[in-house]
């Protein structure tokens, strides 16, 4: 809007004023019903509510420095005879996978009659710092397959990963591709060329040494600062003003606390690693081009030849499709699927409606590739084989 | 003040005044019940004639509030408490409350703006380039004297201390400027939503479509137009740059921050961040040895 008339200070405070204006008539809606919100809502908050994550028990199993590998207790015999390793990012936690009964991947697969184990990078400090990524794919990822190997006497486990875990999974099974049976990977990128999402345009812009210089290990608050800033109107506003239209309501309210819990509970990301990441992945693209080497040798995905399903969210904001759709056309195996669900990067794991395809998806296709387990419970395989038809046609429905 | 600007503040004055009522209406409203339900609860069992029983009603909360006001204008001298007598409604009411403050905010932004020059050098569109000008000026003129003292060529046994001091003070000054630059630059969409939601209802208005009257249709107007400006401006070079210059200066200041405090720690029996990242350094060494000398001993032992 253009005019000859001088600008007011009082006209710039204006969208301002609007934008608080706008919220506040947003949450207070139809004024009749706003306070019977507001009355609700003090029964929610004054209650006590169910905002715990990650409760499906667990035990550790082995630890090496700060890295911890998890093993789920299971709740019926294994349907199948490979165990499941499940490697996370190391940004966030893993306990996203475990968020409440209900929306949890690990209750899922465990109701299959999977074992599974976790890595749970857990909090670095400052001692980790020089912690490389050779470090984390030949050394704490190795260490914790060869434990599970030698736990179970088998000579292959599955492995399942996720985001950035799935990336240093990919360079671990390039690497190592005799110890793994299958390979899922799940919003995995591998391909850092590309301007589809604001990462990468943001990554390739920042100096990762003077980041690591002036930090040490990357805070998670930074990190978290950058995630809300890829899109502030929702993430920063958007979302509240949902909260306060729903406050009332205490189901809402738990789980969007549930929530918040695990996005900020966020580990610093050991410097060296990231400047490594940052530099070799985004600016370089190094792991696409096979022209990574990790720990003196050449990753060539070629060398991947087990099974690969590779799962990735067509909206996904973090990790867009371009970034894990040239994934399965550079390995050299030839058991390789891709699955692009209608979802963002976290609501794959969490939206009920993936729930229905994410988890049973892998659970099949897991089973089609795996023997037989030796001593197998006649009444939990029949429940098994009768949930997977039922699986299949929620997928496909 | 002049004709102009009388004009000027009088528009503002009923612009404002429109913006209050209009908005404070809805929320007495809400106020009214919210206080009424939020009364009831709390051992108000409704008597027989379906009456609450007596608390603290909306009226005696008003009045109430009304008091405390009404002594903090009496502190803040204007406008009058008798103005607040002749309110016939909380909005009326709120709307007198809020006038001295927001005059006393504008009276404020016009100092600060004339005391940097803002004004005087041109005419700044929006409170983003206000903010953006008023920085600029303030970190060009008073900054630059300001980092030329902080220069001063330091003499004599605690030079280097000084001069490390110095550093840390023209680094912090250098990114607050830089934050503030990124910070301002945050701003610009809030406004270009807030002009692309005007736009659209005249757009409305001339294609002879109803104006939109329900909030949550204009909030999701304002919000998608948000988002729209927010997707333009980080994808933009000039976010890029921005950006780019705020981490720069932010490392700047925390290494310069970091050696004005290790010259502190060295009198202290505490161990610097420099000296605790030497020995994690050796320690890293050290392990990945001992890690490489396990894996063999246990290969060697399979053979």
């Amino acid at each position: 809007m253009q005019s000859d008339k001088k600008p007011h200070l009082s006209d710039m405070m204006a969208p301002y004023v609007m934008a608080g204006e706008l919220i506040m008539a947003r949450v207070a809606g139809d004024t009749a019903k706003f306070h019977d919100h507001i009355r609700k809502a003090k029964e929610v908050l004054l209650s006590p509510l169910e905002t715990d994550i990650a409760t499906t028990p667990y035990d550790v199993v082995w630890e090496e420095d700060r890295v911890k590998l998890k093993h789920y207790r299971p709740r019926t015999e294994p349907s199948l005879k490979t165990p499941l390793f499940i490697v996370y990012a190391q940004v966030n936690r893993e306990t996203m996978l475990d968020l409440q009964p209900g929306r949890s991947v690990v209750e899922t697969f465990l109701a299959a009659g999977l074992d599974i184990y976790m890595l749970d990078w857990w909090y670095p400090t400052r001692k980790d710092r020089y912690l490389t990524l050779d470090d984390h794919v030949n050394g704490y990822i190795d260490e914790a397959v060869d434990f599970i190997l030698e736990k179970h006497g088998i000579d292959q486990l599955n492995i399942m990963a996720i985001c950035q875990g799935g990336t240093m999974s990919v360079m671990y099974a390039a690497l190592h591709p005799e110890k793994i049976k299958n390979l899922i990977l799940t919003v995995t990128p591998t391909n850092f060329d590309h301007d589809s999402g604001l990462l990468n345009v943001w990554a390739r812009s920042l100096d990762p040494d003077k980041l690591v210089a002036s930090y040490g290990n990357i805070p998670g608050d930074i990190m978290n600062l950058g995630f809300l800033l890829l899109n502030p109107a929702r993430l920063m506003i958007d979302k509240y003003v949902g909260l306060l239209e729903n406050i009332h309501n205490k189901e809402f309210v738990e789980n969007f606390v549930r929530m918040e819990r695990w996005i900020f509970d966020s580990p610093d990301l050991p410097g060296e690693t990231f400047r490594e990441f940052i530099q070799w992945m985004f600016r370089e693209n190094r792991l696409i081009k096979n022209e990574l080497v990790l720990g003196g040798r050449k990753v060539d995905l070629k060398n991947i030849t087990m099974p690969v399903l590779n799962i990735y969210g067509k909206y996904d904001h973090l990790v867009p499709p371009a970034a894990c759709d040239q994934t399965t056309s550079k390995i050299g195996s030839t058991d390789k699927e891709d699955l692009c669900l209608d979802t963002g990067h976290i609501g794959i794991y969490v939206s009920s409606k993936t729930q229905r395809q994410f988890a049973p998806k892998i659970i099949r296709w897991l089973t089609e590739r795996d023997e037989a387990p030796e001593p197998v419970n006649v009444a939990t395989k029949k429940s098994a084989a009768k949930k997977g038809k039922a699986d299949e046609a929620a997928v496909r429905g | 003040m002049n004709e102009r600007e009388k004009t000027s503040d009088s528009a503002q004055h009923v612009v404002f005044e429109d913006w209050v009522k209009g908005q404070l209406g809805a929320w007495e409203e809400a106020m009214k019940r919210t206080s009424q339900a939020w009364q009831a609860p709390m051992g108000a069992a409704p008597s027989t004639d379906g009456d609450p029983v007596k608390g603290p009603n909306p009226e005696e909360i008003g009045k109430g509030l009304f008091e405390f006001f009404q002594a903090l204008s009496s502190i803040a001298g204007t406008p009058k408490p008798g103005d607040f007598q002749a309110a016939k409604s909380v909005p009326d009411m709120m709307l007198k409350m809020l006038q001295p403050l927001w005059g006393y905010s504008i009276k404020l932004q016009k100092q600060w703006a004339e005391m940097t020059g803002a004004t005087a050098t041109g005419e700044p569109e929006n409170m983003a380039e206000l903010v953006k000008r008023m920085t600029k000026s303030f970190y060009d003129t008073q900054g630059e004297d300001f980092r030329k003292i902080l220069n001063v060529p330091q003499l004599g046994l605690n030079r280097y201390y000084q001069e490390r001091q110095n550093k840390a003070i023209e680094k912090a000054s250098e990114f607050q400027s830089a934050l503030t630059e990124f910070l301002q630059l945050l701003m610009i969409p809030l406004e270009k939503a807030h002009y692309g939601v005007q736009e659209e209802i005249v757009k409305l208005e001339k294609e002879g479509k109803a104006a939109i009257k329900d909030s949550r249709a204009l909030y999701q107007l304002w919000i998608q137009k948000l988002e729209d400006h927010y997707m333009a401006l980080l994808r933009s070079d000039d976010y890029m740059n921005t950006l780019r210059g705020t981490l720069n200066s932010l490392h700047d200041f925390r290494a310069a921050r970091s050696e004005f405090f290790m010259d502190l720690l060295q009198n202290l029996p505490i161990p610097t961040n420099k000296e605790m990242d030497e020995l994690y350094k050796d320690l890293y060494i050290l392990k990945k040895r001992v890690k490489e000398l396990e894996r063999k001993v246990k290969r060697d032992a399979k053979r």
